[in-house]
């Protein structure tokens, strides 16, 4: 008896589900009531078979018909019938639609594309295998702010000592000349410790990765490819693996090939692509493993549980004990840094990043207030339709609710079309970002960026549509039905309005200011000296390999050859070389005074340091202050000499004359021979423009050659155009010898400053497009405005009032507006202009020059939004006016 | 409204069926013999069209008897002359066409 009353039950409520909600309720009543009264019934008479049960299945059967047959009803539900009439509004409003789907447009796309910037440089995890672990390790040490390089027996001391690594891998830059297989080309590679790949967690596409026993010092000739490399060079030979590769002149056997989708660990900005890796080869026994030997980088995988800070703490201490056992070895305050491997990468650019997407921030907040205005202009107009609404009895929450479903629709459609526009936004930033950008290549619009960009619509139709719903849901019944159309609430929503606009005016002030902010520390960097005349001259990196180059007389002997040759050609002032170019990577070394010998020699300072020509500094135009510079007579077998940059001169002999003393370089255990120092030469900027320059030092190119040398030849007109001329030195001498990286000089500075001038570039358009949106905000409120009271001026007019007098009434309207949202807007920057701190050179965040130009063109700009109401208002005729209502 | 439009046979004699007494929509499909899928779809068609209004029970009755208050229907104004129209077109059919059986189907009284 209990089941079948549960059967019919629970069909009805099964049925029940497809009946539309706003009738579910009754319907089951209906039914249920029925059912359960007859089944009462038929057990009351006793006549409760199972005929009579089938016979009540099979009327609840019916309940299915029923419920289809409601269907249509569904459309009834008042949610279908906010977007019917949300539809039909927003098609109806042609004019006013298009205006607010494009401006939000803009606001929405600009957003988007900028998200998918940040999504894909700062927040998406780097392209390994639990990434978060993954760390860099660095030994620092007072004398180096950027801590970068480690030495093999510290590391070693390390990996022994140490619980929190799961993996350290050793690694640095190495090139080799390939000649087999196609033109003679320089590969870049990294020399790196067996297990570098497992650190990183990458599985070869092809063949196997390092094997420990490889790396040692003899056994090391084994490399791994880059997939690109094995497409263009070896053409994607199945076979590759166990073939053997000749680069400069050792044997090479191929043991693995790296997938297509493995993206390489580019540490630091000017990193080339590594294309080969070898495997490190060092053991402690060797010279160049040496405690303070630190040209190595390392990288490491923590410990699941284990924190970047913690292993930071652990390797402190570890050092710390190690200086207690080798006080000679170590600067007596050295120490571990430990940095998340995404932190090191990004970290320069996650400022800039977050700032631009504050900036396209402010720019949808602009575009949202302008949106609101529009609304609430039509507020004004859709008062009678909303009375009449809430005289037929529809509450306040039903009349917001239908606006808000409007403005969704409004939202919805500009999100379309700023999606459209984002991702097109998108593919220009990464076509033309500079590729100082690290991470270009992963930047792509996906799911997680078109999920941010539906969020922000929806908080869009928020923004700019609840404030003029709630205001046209609070009708004045008797008012609006009874006028024709003017009521009393106009004057409140011409405050409401002026406020947004006011607003937006202060959001405008502050984009420009940023911008403004950026562009004079641009223009004041640019005006930085660099310490050499950069104009003119084309740099090339050279490559001397082959076993009679180890001879230094035969290496130098071609090196003559060469610039003889380059200095006979037409168009060329001066060659020269040096081993380190300003501005592309860097080598410093020990600094050693004779007469000043330390206790503990790792406790010597550091320089930049340099091997150069003697005519260097001719070609470089870097200015000799005191001494002399080197000359063909400083050769191997003469004293050795020394030059030191002005900085060098004051902190390191601020009482003595540095001329004459005697300074060795290196670390103790070089063994470098001492040299005298015969001059003193202006400073360089080696890193970048907004540090204050190093203290360096320079050695003659004839008394040390052990470098790679870049080449610089200065010429009379575009460097460029010698570039056939130094390509055909160069070969005309040895063929087999690659040059590299031909570029003018000024393309390194330029690339210095490629970010900033793109972040820069960026947010004065955002700030553009801020200004010009305001603008238009302004004069649409001041329009309305002049046109509420189009009466009084033809009133004025009519008692004489000049058409000055208009236009000066007008005008102080606008005035007013701006001088609200220029003090608002202050404030603010004031407040905000903070966070650019890291950006700016050379200038405060609270610059009042800045901000007294911005504060010119936005009065300007408001100037003009008011002119042209204010004379279509002179131009009133006061008849017409007097008649107007 | 309604008085335009051709009631079919079915909603006619669920008609007939709300004035001879028969209130709620189980009876209405005992006594026509016609089925749920067709009875209550038919009486929401003619409470729109404003032929018949739908009410619930007393709630006290059905507190009393421990079950929900059931829906029951009756006839409007309209849908009387409604009725009284339809009525006097089918007897005209039935007139022209003699020989045409008359839809009724033994159905399980009650009692």
């Amino acid at each position: 008896m209990r089941h079948s009353l549960k059967a019919h039950l629970w069909l009805i409520r099964a049925i029940g589900v497809i009946v539309p909600r706003r009738l579910r309720a009754d319907w089951r009543q209906e039914w249920e009531a029925e059912l359960r009264y007859r089944e009462a019934l038929l057990a009351e008479w006793e006549r409760l078979d199972w005929r009579n049960k089938l016979d009540l299945t099979r009327r609840s059967l019916g309940a299915f018909r029923d419920a289809l047959l409601l269907q249509p009803r569904r459309w009834e539900d008042e949610m279908f019938q906010d977007l019917r009439y949300g539809m039909r509004m927003v098609l109806k409003n042609g004019s006013f639609t298009l205006v607010a789907v494009f401006t939000l447009a803009l606001g929405i796309g600009a957003n988007t594309a900028i998200f998918s910037v940040v999504k894909a440089v700062l927040l998406n995890p780097l392209p390994y295998p639990e990434a978060d672990r993954l760390v860099s390790i660095a030994e620092s040490d007072p004398d180096t702010p950027r801590p970068e390089t480690v030495d093999f027996t510290t590391t070693s001391d390390w990996r022994e000592r140490s619980h929190s690594f799961e993996h350290l891998a050793l690694y640095r830059r190495f090139s080799m000349a390939i000649v087999e297989g196609g033109e003679p080309e320089l590969l870049q590679g990294l020399r790196v410790g067996s297990d570098f790949f497992d650190t990183l967690g990458v599985k070869m596409e092809l063949g196997r990765t390092f094997l420990p026993e490889e790396d040692q010092p003899e056994q090391r000739y084994v490399l791994v490819l880059s997939h690109a490399l094995w497409l263009r060079r070896f053409g994607g030979d199945p076979d590759i693996i166990g073939r053997r590769v000749q680069l400069n002149e050792a044997s090479f056997s191929v043991v693995g090939v790296l997938p297509r989708s493995y993206r390489p660990l580019l540490t630091s900005l000017d990193d080339p692509n590594p294309e080969i890796y070898a495997p490190l080869g060092y053991s402690v026994s060797q010279p160049s493993a040496c405690r303070g030997c630190q040209h190595l980088r390392l990288i490491g995988r923590l410990k699941p549980g284990v924190t970047a800070e913690q292993a930071d703490a652990e390797l402190d201490t570890i050092t710390q004990s190690l200086v207690q056992e080798f006080p000679t070895s170590y600067d007596s305050q050295a120490a571990a840094r430990v940095e998340l491997l995404q932190e090191k990468l990004v970290g320069q650019v996650s400022t800039p990043l977050w700032v631009l997407l504050g900036a396209v921030g402010f720019v949808l907040l602009i575009a949202c207030a302008n949106v609101a205005n529009l609304l609430l202009v039509r507020a004004t107009d859709r008062e009678r339709e909303m009375a009449l609404r809430a005289a037929l009895g529809a509450g306040r929450r039903r009349l917001v609710r239908l606006l808000m479903t409007e403005s969704l629709l409004v939202a919805l459609a500009g999100g379309a079309a700023g999606v459209l526009l984002g991702a097109w936004g998108t593919s220009l930033l990464t076509g033309v970002g500079p590729k100082e950008i690290p991470r270009l290549d992963e930047i792509s619009v996906d799911w997680s960026v078109l999920a941010f960009s539906l969020a922000i619509t929806v908080l869009t139709s928020i923004l700019f549509g609840l404030i003029p719903a709630f205001r046209s849901s609070h009708v004045d019944l008797s008012g609006a039905l009874k006028s024709s159309g003017r009521s009393t609430n106009s004057g409140s929503r011409y405050g409401l309005r002026s406020l947004l606009v006011a607003g937006e005016l202060a959001l405008a002030f502050l984009l420009v200011v940023g911008a403004g902010l950026l562009g004079k520390s641009f223009l004041q960097l640019t005006k930085v000296n660099p310490g050499f005349d950069p104009q003119n001259v084309l740099t090339l990196g050279t490559y001397v390999w082959g076993q009679r180059y180890q001879k230094p007389e035969v290496e130098l002997g071609f090196y003559r050859q060469v610039m003889d040759q380059l200095r006979a050609a037409p168009g060329v002032e001066g060659a020269a070389m040096v081993s380190t170019l300003p501005f592309a990577g860097y080598d410093r070394r020990g600094f050693q005074i004779r007469h000043r010998l330390l206790p503990n020699p790792s406790e010597a300072p550091s320089t930049d340091h340099y091997s150069v020509t003697p005519d260097y500094f001719r070609v470089m135009r870097i200015p000799l202050k005191r001494g002399r510079l080197f000359t063909e007579a400083d050769v191997e077998g003469t004293p050795h000499v020394a030059l030191i940059s002005e900085s060098c001169a004051l902190q390191l002999f601020p009482n003595e004359d540095p001329i004459g003393k005697q300074v060795q370089f290196g670390s103790p255990n070089d063994d470098a021979p001492w040299a005298t120092i015969v001059g003193i030469v202006g400073d360089v900027q080696q890193y970048s423009l907004d540090r204050a320059p190093t203290i360096q030092s320079y050695i003659a190119q004839a008394q040390d050659v052990r470098y790679v040398y870049m080449l610089l030849v200065r010429t009379e007109g575009d460097p460029r155009r010698v570039e056939g001329a130094v390509r055909e030195a160069f070969s005309s001498v040895d063929p087999t010898q690659p040059v590299f990286q031909v570029q003018p000089l000024e393309d390194y500075l330029a690339a210095s400053l490629a970010e900033r001038r793109f972040t820069l570039a960026l947010l004065g358009l955002f700030g553009a497009l801020g200004l010009v949106m305001a603008g238009v905000g302004a004069y649409g409120v001041i329009s309305y405005v002049v046109g509420l009271r189009t009466r009084e001026v033809g009133i004025r007019k009519a008692l004489g009032a000049e058409r000055r007098d208009v236009l000066l009434m007008v005008l102080r309207q606008g005035l007013a507006l701006t001088a609200a949202g220029l003090a608002v807007g202050y404030l603010a920057s004031l407040a905000l202009t903070r966070f650019l701190g890291s950006l700016l050179f050379d200038v405060r965040p609270t610059d009042v020059a800045v901000a007294g130009l911005v504060a010119g063109v936005l009065a300007t700009v408001a100037f003009i939004a008011s002119y042209v109401p204010a004379r279509r208002a002179a131009k009133v005729d006061p008849i017409v006016a007097l008649r107007y209502e | 409204m309604g008085a335009m439009t051709f009631l079919s046979y079915s909603a006619t004699v669920i008609l007939q069926s709300l004035a001879n007494g028969y209130k709620y929509g189980f009876d209405i499909m005992d006594v026509t013999g016609l089925p749920s899928g067709t009875v209550y779809p038919a009486l929401r068609r003619l409470e729109e069209a404003g032929l018949v209004d739908s009410r619930w029970e007393k709630e006290g009755i059905a507190q009393r008897e421990q079950r929900p208050p059931r829906k029951y229907y009756e006839l409007t104004r309209d849908g009387t002359d409604a009725l009284a129209e339809a009525v006097k077109r089918y007897r005209l059919l039935q007139s022209a066409a003699p020989r045409l059986p008359r839809k009724r189907k033994p159905s399980p009284q009650r009692g």
